[in-house]
């Protein structure tokens, strides 16, 4: 289990689920506040989970068949934001978890979006 | 000169935006429409990116009669009344810009170094302006379920990045002299018609931090065009406008209903420890290190809130990478801090144990 910023990666023997979409799109998780992403770099193959929300933080799977690498960089540059080092993770297949937040006003969960 | 200052002098333009730099600009469209054969088109400068960005909409599509009233439409309604815009130009001029102004410059300075350098400079900082622009408008546009036209690549201001490493040197070369005088005199978007341009000028008002370089106003907007188009940012983030010009106002809901990360860091870092504190009445339940060694703790409001009509906690946790602290607000049955940082990413404090964290 590894950790980057609102990230959490995990690894799992398997991913068997009906309601995964494979994507050519690397960026994970897209920041609104600075135009900063999580974007997975190298040979990997990306699953988005259509059931992500609230009560399933699963928002992508990924097989990875070599080395990758979970970068942080600026949207529109493409340059490394220097905000959260590179993660590296060997081949494997792996969970990828959005962190969430409690709002008491409404009384309900939500995902944290950086 | 710092960078801050110096890009924002070169970004920024004085407040009655006007004469002569409207007409300057309209000379330098002239020339390339004569260079391209075609009559003088009508040139109408806008006051706003968003302003520019329905004037085109307008143009492409003529069926909504719109809210604003100022000059600038008053002119584009009078034009269409009258008059077609012919069909869309940008790529013509745009490929007249490239062959005789850019390639030119390119043969007539070959074997000069520098060019580069002054690119790779003003890259990022002007990454940060588009990126900020681009996405306020989509904003905007977004409510009104439009989405946003690309403005023409040249003239442009990005062509500052190459055109200020020619300057002083450029009477000979026609076309990147016009160019240059467009750009100089604070054209930043443009759209071109065969019979109409559509643009609009630079910010009014431009700031960095001068540490970071990021966009920044520490109580007055980042970007500015008139009053109705301003953007706030703090170190980068966008951010209300309140929190910038009124942050003895903001409130403990103005604070709960922001959903993005970032920008609660930044109502923390502005509004201080003390105030944020004050805000929501916080006590210390629980503490302990993280795997860091920074301490994270628990805090729970000493009253019930009376709109929540229950007691708000709060984790506060240590960026490992930045080092920035942010809260983290979670349910009012969490006693324990590491119970609440797993909970936030739905694990239970026995399953959360990330080797690493960055």
């Amino acid at each position: 289990m590894w950790r980057q910023g609102d990230v959490l990666i995990e690894r799992v023997d398997d991913f068997k689920q009906t309601s995964l979409n494979e994507t050519k799109n690397r960026l994970l998780v897209k920041g609104e506040g600075r135009y900063h992403g999580h974007f997975i770099v190298g040979e990997a193959q990306v699953y988005t989970n259509e059931d992500f929300g609230p009560e399933n933080l699963t928002s992508h799977f990924l097989n990875i068949k070599q080395e990758a690498v979970l970068k942080h960089l600026h949207i529109i540059t493409n340059q490394a934001t220097g905000e959260h080092a590179d993660l590296r993770l060997p081949p494997g297949k792996y969970r990828v978890t959005r962190q969430r937040e409690y709002n008491p006003y409404a009384k309900i969960i939500e995902i944290i979006r950086d | 000169m710092s960078l801050a200052l110096e890009y924002k002098t070169l970004l920024e333009r004085d407040a009655n935006f006007g004469f002569p730099h409207r007409v300057k600009v309209e000379q330098g469209m002239l020339f390339f429409y004569r260079q391209l054969k075609l009559s003088e088109p009508k040139v109408i400068c806008f006051e706003t990116p968003l302003q520019l960005q329905l004037a085109v909409k307008q143009v492409l599509r003529k069926p909504q009669t719109l809210k604003i009233k100022n000059e600038s439409f008053e002119a584009l309604n009078t034009f269409l009344k009258e008059e077609t815009a012919g069909p869309r130009l940008n790529r013509q001029i745009w490929n007249e810009i490239s062959d005789n102004a850019a390639r030119a410059l390119k043969l007539a300075f070959a074997k000069e170094e520098g060019l580069m350098a002054l690119h790779n400079r003003l890259k990022p900082v002007f990454a940060k302006l588009e990126g900020a622009v681009q996405s306020k408008l989509s904003k905007h546009l977004g409510e009104i379920g439009e989405k946003v036209e690309l403005f023409a690549h040249h003239p442009h201001y990005f062509d500052l990045k190459w055109l200020l490493h020619y300057q002083g040197r450029l009477a000979d070369i026609p076309h990147a002299k016009a160019l240059f005088e467009v750009i100089d005199a604070g054209l930043m978007y443009c759209y071109n018609f065969e019979n109409l341009v559509l643009w609009c000028p630079l910010p009014r008002t431009v700031n960095f931090n001068p540490e970071n370089l990021e966009l920044h106003g520490e109580d007055e907007p980042s970007l500015a065009w008139n009053e109705h188009f301003q953007l706030f940012h703090w170190n980068g983030t966008e951010v209300p406008r309140k929190l910038i010009e009124a942050p003895n106002h903001i409130s403990r809901n103005d604070f709960i209903s922001v959903r993005n990360a970032e920008v609660r860091r930044c109502f923390q870092e502005k509004l201080g420890s003390e105030r944020f504190s004050q805000l929501f009445d916080l006590e210390k339940i629980d503490e302990d290190l993280d795997l860091q060694g920074n301490m994270q703790f628990l805090y729970r409001s000493k009253e019930l809130d009376n709109i929540a009509k229950e007691h708000l906690h709060f984790a506060e946790v240590t960026c490992p990478s930045t080092g920035r602290k942010y809260f983290l607000s979670v349910p009012p049955q969490i006693r324990n801090v590491w119970e609440a940082v797993a909970w936030t990413f739905g694990k239970t404090k026995e399953e959360y144990k990330p080797e690493t964290e960055l």
